[in-house]
């Protein structure tokens, strides 16, 4: 009763804060694939170009 | 003998040295009087309706001895134990249990609140960890076009 309310409070804090977090995580996952993607595609293609040049 | 058969009074069972009660529904003046004689710890009394009736010193007839022993039984209150060769009634589990304590209202809503908790700091990890995955795929793709650039 008497540590009710603010450890529920405290919880609810700590789940707004990991939410955040997640969805800045999510965010930076996302950016860094799209890098990898797009460097990777673009060393692919410079290599096929490389191989099959006249 | 009150006229209130209609509606359900309730019998306060109090165990010996002990301040819990549990209420029990009685409709019966008569079903009231075997729960009473029966609330001392360990008490039994005869099954047979006509052994009762003589056990609670009642004029009420015997059929209707028997119609409130097979209330209390078919209710649950009383069970039937039978010592030797002889049926006995005992005030059944249910009667004794003590009511339960009260639980706080709000602890389902706190528990679903640090379970939320515990899979969001899961989700959390699991990013954290693609991230670094992520992370040195980028090195390892930075690092061939450095040599790419680097020998041309």
């Amino acid at each position: 009763m008497t540590d009710g309310p603010p450890r529920r409070q405290d919880s609810r804090r700590t789940l707004l804060v990991l939410q955040r977090e997640v969805r800045r995580a999510r965010v930076a996952c996302l950016v860094f694939l799209l890098v990898d993607l797009a460097l990777g595609a673009a060393l692919l293609w410079h290599h096929t170009m490389e191989r099959f040049a006249p | 003998m009150s006229d209130s058969d209609d509606k359900p009074r309730h019998l306060r069972l109090v165990r010996s040295g002990e301040a819990a009660a549990a209420a029990i529904p009685v409709h019966d003046a008569l079903a009231e009087r075997i729960l009473g004689a029966l609330t001392g710890e360990g008490e039994l009394l005869p099954a047979d309706p006509a052994l009762l009736r003589a056990a609670l010193g009642t004029d009420a007839p015997t059929a209707k001895v028997a119609t409130a022993v097979d209330t209390l039984l078919a209710e649950g209150v009383v069970r039937r134990l039978v010592v030797g060769r002889e049926p006995h009634l005992a005030l059944s589990v249910r009667a004794r249990e003590l009511p339960a304590p009260s639980k706080p209202a709000d602890s389902d809503a706190d528990f679903d609140l640090e379970v939320a908790v515990d899979v969001e700091h899961e989700r959390v990890m699991l990013y954290r960890v693609l991230l670094v995955l992520l992370a040195l795929g980028l090195v390892a793709l930075a690092r061939e076009w450095l040599l790419i650039l680097l020998t041309h």
